[in-house]
């Protein structure tokens, strides 16, 4: 297991590259598929036990599968992936952890506070971010720890989700670094912590609370948005801030702002200390059943693709050139390259990247293929700007995060 | 052309708009599906034990045919990691109902 690692990158299936040559039309462009059917049902089947999810309509979404109604945790319908490289908002998947959320947040009296050691503590609206800060704007992914986490064999405790708790979305907001700058951060700093409105029902309960090391939070990048897809962030997005750590899993993404502490020792709070951890290895992997052991908080997301036009299952125009199309992405060092196969794994093709919104941001790819009558394998394999790539077998933790193997489709040409 | 009433239209709607985006964000969420664990032994104690913080469907989504010592393993988590107000002695009994109830324990999958 010590040999495996998420970055492995094949040397075998690059020998049989064969570029795409030239840009085909989407005249192959396939018919309907499982995936748009399923989001007309008012149910939906995960393929794994107890996958049985319904649609249900929350305030400022579309019908999303629900996992749970109290807290409410939602996922994405997979089709949603193929209809615009950018997530709408009424279709980004939820996740809370603690059932004390919000309701009502009236902007008006709204303030997050950012206090602890700093210089000067502040109280700030979102009039203040958007008067008193320069504004910064970005794409990027925000997927869960446990996306994908229904596929772990063996199955493990947690929210069964499949491959939909993730979405891509333009973050308007402040950096964190220049609120930090403002309050003046003491010497001998070492972390900041960030807590949301939302509450435990019971004392006992730890509160939802997450740390980044201060050079993380002063890099620039860490954002405290309010706006998503150019509007205010849906309130089950964290209206009407939320952190963005883009590249990093969502578990940071601390949703409704309301305290900013920079602390001068490492945060020992549950959330950081005890959950969202991984293995301390390269894979983040230990053998299928055994214990964690040795394990750090998780961090940037590995490198995943998927196809998003076809589902598993569906039936394809035999001796046609048809396209299949879908997304990659990374932990924010942008993807170079998706490759493609269509028999297994035997042969893989470089697919054509879509326009690239930002080396946070999904990147779509397409290709072309014609299939002979009968079934097949279509796999897809990104890899990114510093050579890392997916795993072609499952990598296991006990805690089900950071599934990221080629995923095979498998459909049916006649 | 849209007549000069549809443009006023357009105007007032423009400006309540406008005023929404500074008004307090409401939401109502729906009801939630099950408000009571599936029927089983001591339900009346699940219920009262497990509806506290979170809904059912935490337990009902879990992957079918999980034994005994893996519901109890959750039991104890909720009482000693989330703070659940689950006595010592209503651990085996928690854990008793969901093997039987979500568990390898069922009906449907319990070994004769």
């Amino acid at each position: 297991m010590r040999h495996r690692s998420r970055s492995d990158l094949p040397s075998a299936p690059r020998r049989h590259f064969l570029r795409q040559a030239g840009a085909a039309g989407l005249g192959g462009m396939l018919g309907a598929t499982p995936l748009a059917a399923l989001a007309a049902d008012s149910v939906v089947n995960l393929p794994f036990g107890n996958g049985e999810r319904a649609l249900v309509k929350y305030p400022q979404k579309r019908p999303l599968l629900r996992l749970t109604a109290r807290p409410p945790q939602l996922e994405t319908p997979f089709a949603v992936f193929d209809e615009n490289i950018i997530t709408p908002n009424d279709a980004f998947f939820v996740r809370y952890h603690l059932a004390g959320i919000p309701t009502r947040i009236d902007p008006a009296t709204y303030r997050f506070a950012v206090q602890g050691k700093v210089a000067t503590p502040l109280s700030l609206s979102v009039d203040d971010l958007k008067k008193q800060f320069e504004a910064i704007e970005y794409v990027a992914v925000n997927q869960c720890s446990g996306n994908s986490r229904g596929f772990s064999e063996p199955r493990v405790p947690g929210g069964q989700l499949a491959n939909g708790a993730m979405g891509n979305a333009r973050w308007k907001g402040v950096p964190l670094k220049a609120v930090l700058e403002k309050a003046g951060v003491q010497a001998g700093a070492k972390q900041v912590s960030f807590n949301g409105l939302d509450t435990p029902v019971l004392p006992t309960t730890p509160d939802f609370v997450k740390a980044l090391d201060l050079d993380h939070a002063l890099d620039g990048e860490v954002m405290l948005a309010y706006a998503m897809n150019g509007a205010d962030l849906p309130m089950l997005n964290g209206y009407p801030v939320r952190l963005i750590v883009p590249g990093h899993y969502g578990t940071y993404w601390v949703k409704h702002l309301s305290e900013i502490t920079v602390l001068d020792e490492t945060f020992d709070g549950f959330w950081m200390k005890s959950a969202y951890r991984i293995p301390a290895n390269a894979c983040a992997c230990v053998e299928p059943g055994a214990p964690a052991g040795k394990t750090v908080p998780i961090g940037r997301f590995d490198v995943r693709s998927f196809i998003t036009n076809l589902g598993d299952g569906a039936q394809v125009n035999a001796n046609q050139a048809q396209t299949v199309r879908g997304i990659a992405f990374d932990g924010g060092y942008g993807i170079r390259e998706v490759l493609f196969s269509d028999d297994g794994g035997a042969n893989w093709r470089a697919a054509r990247l879509g326009e690239d919104l930002g080396k946070y941001s999904f990147r779509a790819w397409s290709i072309e293929t014609t299939l002979a009558p009968g079934a097949h394998a279509l796999q897809v394999r990104a890899l990114n700007r510093i050579g890392q790539s997916q795993p072609l077998a499952p990598l296991w933790n006990p805690p089900g995060y950071m599934r990221n193997m080629v995923e095979t489709t498998r459909v049916a040409a006649a | 052309m849209p007549t000069p009433c549809r443009c006023l239209i357009a105007v007032a709607g423009l400006a309540a708009a406008v005023l929404a985006a500074a008004a307090p964000l409401k939401i109502d969420l729906p009801k939630e599906s099950a408000p009571s664990y599936k029927p089983g032994p001591n339900l009346p104690l699940v219920n009262a034990r497990c509806l506290v913080c979170h809904s059912a469907d935490y337990a009902a989504m879990q992957p079918p045919n999980w034994p005994r010592k893996t519901w109890e393993a959750e039991v104890v988590k909720m009482k000693k990691v989330y703070g659940a107000p689950i006595a010592d002695d209503e651990i085996a009994t928690l854990a008793d109902y969901f093997a039987k109830t979500y568990g390898n324990e069922t009906a449907a999958t319990a070994k004769p």
